[in-house]
């Protein structure tokens, strides 16, 4: 059925269509050319309203491991926020950690078509893809978590070669349907099971000798060799401790070009200057950013309210265990791959930190000049849950509303930041390069993100409207690869989105040392590690879609 | 006025949740109102006159008669008045009890007065696990109040019990002050295994030693006399329970725990 969407104003950064009014046809789930007959079957007139691709969180933990132990550890969580089942959405619950299907079904309602879990553990790729297999509409992928894992430390303290090194990431990303590669603390949860409770740039894991710096050229070398368009994605050293700024401007100028995605790059930028020995760094890392052309991030901007914390980084989750709110936290060593810690949290804005917070990931968003290089994301739900972004945008949007709320925080902090003098406002076409086609750039979705003929036909309708946050948090329409899932705010009709995964090559000896490996310290066999398709697939309720790589990888 | 009395009409097949049904809901609600309630029972709701005879129009002193094991969540978020239930209840009796009284004439099933802030709940038989606990997860259990069991409690009596009395006339099941946090737990009869377990802080008072012994991670602090124990005693009196009649006694032996954590309970055992 050939669907004509009539005299929408078109924002296509992909395109550089910046508010043209323009008619969209919809064929089979992908947009397609006008007919040469002019004939279509139906038409939606959206004429005076803004069309954009369906929104792509890059940075969203919506999978695995942690996301449960959350849910497990936070009935309060789901007791205060219950939603119950229609004729056609199943019940669910959660504000900061939401079940699947509430996930899927909140994304939507948002105009959200995908998202990406940043931190898949190898050994628990399996559990990652069922939760996200079970979360609706939106698309899914993940990035698989290696540089605390053994395996990799071991062959590079035997100075193994890069050639073996991308076999085993090509391997591993294989395997475990990844579509990027990501390092959470490099080297520091490994060297936490050495009992070493803090891990700089430069300092050597106990037992294996290795820097984190290290690390990081290691994998950032072995991404771009293996043509993953996804760069390297770095959760840096040392999260949250004040003075951290020297070490994130070290990160990103150590990487010797390679290209690298700093993830919530708020949490690293943080100075000792003042009284309260916490201050804002962002002006220093947001000059550093725009002056390497290599470098992107996402904000992980925090909002004030309750959360819960989920991170791979045991060694910083352990630190900050004293501020957990409610008292009561996880911190686990995972197998030989990493370990991951959960700890509810409660932003408050008259608390000086919280405060200098918000304003540090604002500042962020408005000193770095190329939105094509800096994400909009809460590092949901460590900053806040996903269903703020429409608050977070509006923030961006509109400087009054900005300065009224910055106004009423903590007033010392208000002193340490200069966020009141940056003018700046995000347009809507800045907006929609952030979130849809950068962000399908940066994760390597050829088909997404764009509103070009031959893309799939993930769309958002909003009606203009000052009241930014009102704008898009109520969508008048999302079409889901051609079906309309929302209308007017309102799920109409509940689909499932493929997984995203690249296949980058790799020489099959690595199983070799990797068979043996299993054998000896996993508790998986080797062969029952590798995910099959089929279990993706499921019963066709799911769908892989494997992404091409960067010219100049291997294929 | 007479008491507001919901006869149960028959053996119900599902579980009812009867929260909707206390005075701070009922004041000021015509007998037509309240018939038409909706009740929540297994998957679907019933209005409460099919579920129930409804007699009186005191919504200030609610009667149960009849009552089965099936009807969960009698007194939730209650703050003043009185219900009075004949038979047995079901699981979260008194929840979130805020004030006003509670009284069945038969055996409660679990987390009863579970997160109870004020009040009394008083049982004439049994009650069931977790007397004063937290609900799953949570961290608080019982804040305030008081609670009298006549007969025996199950197993994790005041687990993670915050403030607040729970007087046993009977006996306590294993994992008795699990967790307990703060508050007094009394019990006159036996108390099972690993008594005290992960407990923190708060009493638990004894007038006879556990048969298996004291566990393991309590220390035996010598025997004490205690001058605040009278007074506790004293402030029985005006308690319908047979804590009310108990010999006033000040000599103890303490021991505290539990030392696998940070040790500041303790175990009173009347000598």
């Amino acid at each position: 059925m050939l669907t004509k969407l009539t005299g929408g104003r078109v924002y296509d950064p992909a395109n550089s269509i910046n508010n043209e009014v323009k008619d969209i046809y919809i064929l089979d789930g992908r947009i397609v050319s006008a007919p040469s007959d002019g004939q279509f079957d139906k038409e939606i007139d959206v004429r005076g309203k803004v069309i954009m691709a369906g929104a792509i969180d890059m940075h969203t933990h919506i999978g695995g491991g942690k996301v449960n132990i959350a849910r497990t550890m936070l009935p309060e969580d789901h007791a205060a926020d219950v939603v119950a089942r229609t004729e056609l959405m199943r019940s669910g619950c959660g504000h900061a950690a939401p079940s699947t299907l509430t996930a899927g079904y909140r994304y939507a309602e948002m105009g959200y078509t995908a998202g990406f879990e940043p931190a898949i553990l190898p050994i628990n790729a399996r559990q990652a893809h069922m939760e996200m297999g079970d979360t609706p509409i939106i698309d899914k992928g993940g990035y698989v978590m290696l540089g605390s894992d053994d395996f990799l430390l071991r062959m590079m303290a035997s100075n193994g070669d890069q050639e073996a090194i991308n076999n085993y990431v090509a391997w591993t990303m294989t395997h475990s349907h990844a579509i990027g590669v990501k390092v959470v603390n490099p080297g520091g949860i490994n060297a936490f099971k050495f009992n070493q409770r803090k891990l700089d740039l430069d300092e050597k894991n106990k037992f294996y000798g290795i820097t984190p710096r290290d690390i990081l050229l290691r994998l950032a070398t072995a991404v771009k060799e293996l043509g993953v368009p996804h760069p390297l994605h770095v959760h840096g050293c040392n999260l949250g401790v004040a003075g951290n700024l020297e070490m994130t401007i070290d990160t990103m100028e150590g990487i010797n070009g390679l290209p690298m995605h700093m993830t919530h790059i708020q949490f690293h930028s943080y100075g000792t200057e003042g009284d309260f020995k916490f201050s804002s760094g962002s002006a220093q890392i947001a000059e550093v950013i725009n002056k390497h052309k290599n470098i992107t991030v996402d904000v992980g901007q925090i909002l004030f309210g309750q959360t819960v914390t989920a991170s791979g980084d045991n060694m910083r989750q352990h630190a900050a265990h004293p501020h957990a709110s409610p008292n009561k936290w996880v911190c686990m060593d995972i197998e030989c791959d990493a370990g991951c810690g959960v700890l509810p949290f409660k932003y408050k804005d008259q608390s000086y930190v919280n405060a200098l917070q918000w304003m540090i990931g604002l500042e962020t968003f408005l000193m770095v000049d190329d939105p094509w290089r800096v994400f909009l994301t809460t590092d949901h739900p460590n900053g806040a849950p996903f269903t703020s972004y429409p608050h977070l945008i509006r923030l961006l949007m509109d400087k009054t509303f900005r300065n009224d709320i910055l106004s009423t925080l903590h007033p010392e902090a208000q002193k340490a930041s200069h966020l009141a003098s940056l003018d700046r406002e995000y347009t809507l076409y800045e907006i929609a390069i952030m979130t849809r086609a950068g962000a399908a750039k940066l994760v390597g979705l050829a088909d997404r993100g764009s509103l070009g003929v031959g893309i799939a036909a993930d769309i958002t309708v909003y009606t203009d409207d000052e009241d930014r946050e009102k704008m898009f948090s109520k969508p008048d329409y999302v079409f889901k690869d051609g079906t309309m899932v929302v209308k007017d705010g309102e799920i109409v009709e509940v689909t499932w989105g493929t997984t995203h995964v690249v296949k980058p090559e790799y020489d099959n000896s690595i199983e070799k040392s990797l068979k043996p490996y299993f054998d000896r310290y996993h508790t998986q066999k080797m062969g029952n590690f590798k995910i099959s398709d089929d279990e993706i697939v499921d019963d066709g309720r799911g769908s892989l879609t494997v992404q091409p790589l960067h010219a100049g990888g291997k294929i | 006025m007479s008491s507001l009395t919901f006869t149960l009409k028959s053996s119900p097949a599902q579980r009812i949740d009867c929260s909707l049904l206390t005075p701070d809901l009922l004041t000021d609600k015509s007998v037509t109102d309240i018939a038409a309630i909706e009740l929540v029972t297994g998957n679907s709701t019933e209005r409460v006159d099919s579920l129930f005879d409804i007699l009186g129009d005191d919504a200030s002193n609610i009667k149960f008669v009849n009552s089965t094991d099936k009807l969960d969540f009698i007194g939730r978020n209650m703050t003043l008045g009185k219900i009075s239930v004949d038979g047995n209840v079901g699981g979260y009796l008194g929840l979130f009890l805020d004030g006003g009284q509670i009284e069945v004439t038969g055996d409660t099933g679990v987390y009863t007065a579970c997160e109870m802030k004020s009040g009394q709940i008083k049982i004439n038989g049994n009650a069931g696990e977790f007397v004063g606990g937290a609900r799953p997860g949570y961290k608080n259990g019982m804040t305030g109040g008081i609670v009298i069991v006549t007969g025996n409690t199950g197993e994790r009596t005041g687990d993670h019990m915050r403030r607040g009395m729970i007087l046993i006339e009977g006996n306590a099941g294993d994992y008795c002050g699990a967790r307990m946090i703060s508050g007094t737990i009394a019990v006159l009869g036996k108390v099972g295994a690993h008594l005290g377990y992960a407990m923190k802080r708060g009493t638990l008072l004894l007038t006879q030693a556990p048969s298996q012994g004291i566990p393991a991670n309590f220390n035996d602090c010598g025997s004490h006399t205690l001058a605040f124990l009278p007074l506790l005693f004293a402030s029985f009196a005006k308690l319908d329970s047979k804590f009310s009649d108990l010999e006033s006694f000040s000599r103890v032996q303490r021991y505290a725990g539990d030392l696998a954590g940070i040790g500041m309970g303790e175990i009173l055992v009347k000598i």
